[in-house]
């Protein structure tokens, strides 16, 4: 009988302070296929344009420079929760970028490039 | 030739030797399970449940000055582009599939208006992707990196 008036209090501290409370994630971008093995035979130099898209498919962004093209491919990967209460809120959010870019010449031979995978993706 | 048998591209750019232009096609499939006590006129109680997917094709050709095709891609696919659930008794704070990124429409329609973006945005005027002369970006891109990353608040 006593349990009856606690329980309600404790209903009613938790309803007034935990104001909401939420998680999700969210996935951008272009599909992760710059593995080191798919790119292992890139040659700075000799491979043009048309072996990177050939290989990679069609990149995020592509950037016109003077007298060079660059082919940037991105994947982003955020998650997060949060807690909202009524005098104090937390909100985590871990967002991370995979990327490629990708420089070429005037005559469409790559002159330099990088990639990045964070190592969770890495099969 | 191109033309003629794809009909006019939706994004375009000049490129340092030719020019680059772009089709897509795009579906985005947004489903969204809540309970709340809105149908008693109160914005409480709320437990959602959302998730998003996308599906479409791109294709980028490359033409060269004389404006033939010197290289292209094509890419076709069908994503998980995110989800999430929350409770959240007192009002809608957090909202757990957000599409509003990928409903833009395309690019064309906002060059008369480039000059009037927010302040980071149109300073990043001479990289960005959408003017037509800087390059081209898919839909969907992250916008935290890459050539739009001075244009956060």
């Amino acid at each position: 009988m006593r349990k009856k008036p606690f329980i309600a209090a404790v209903m009613t501290l938790v309803l007034a302070t935990v104001v909401g409370c939420a998680q999700y994630d969210n996935r951008r971008g272009v599909e992760v296929v710059w593995k080191p093995d798919a790119i292992d035979g890139l040659k700075v130099g000799s491979s043009t344009r048309n072996d990177v898209l050939q290989l990679l498919g069609p990149p995020s962004q592509v950037i016109a420079l003077a007298d060079e093209t660059v082919l940037y491919y991105l994947f982003e990967y955020s998650s997060g929760q949060g807690l909202i209460l009524v005098f104090y809120n937390q909100v985590e959010i871990d967002t991370r970028y995979d990327r490629a870019i990708f420089f070429f010449d005037e005559n469409d031979l790559l002159t330099d490039f990088a990639t990045k995978i964070h190592s969770t993706d890495v099969e | 030739m191109v033309l003629a048998e794809l009909g006019p591209p939706l994004r375009v750019s000049a490129l340092p030797n030719g020019l680059v232009l772009a089709w897509e096609h795009w579906e985005v499939r947004e489903t969204r399970v809540g309970i709340s006590l809105g149908f008693a006129g109160a914005n409480a109680m709320s437990l959602d449940w959302g998730t998003t997917a996308t599906e479409g094709e791109y294709l980028l050709l490359a033409f060269d000055e004389k404006r033939r095709v010197i290289d292209g891609a094509f890419t076709r696919w069908k994503n998980d582009a995110g989800g999430g659930q929350a409770i959240q008794p007192f009002g809608g704070f957090l909202s757990v599939a957000d599409v509003d990124d990928l409903l833009q429409g395309m690019s064309q329609h906002r060059w008369g208006a480039s000059s009037l973006k927010r302040l980071p945005a149109a300073l990043n005027g001479h990289s960005d992707p959408d003017v037509g002369a800087n390059g081209l970006e898919q839909r969907g891109t992250p916008r935290g990196i890459g050539q739009r990353v001075l244009e956060m608040d």
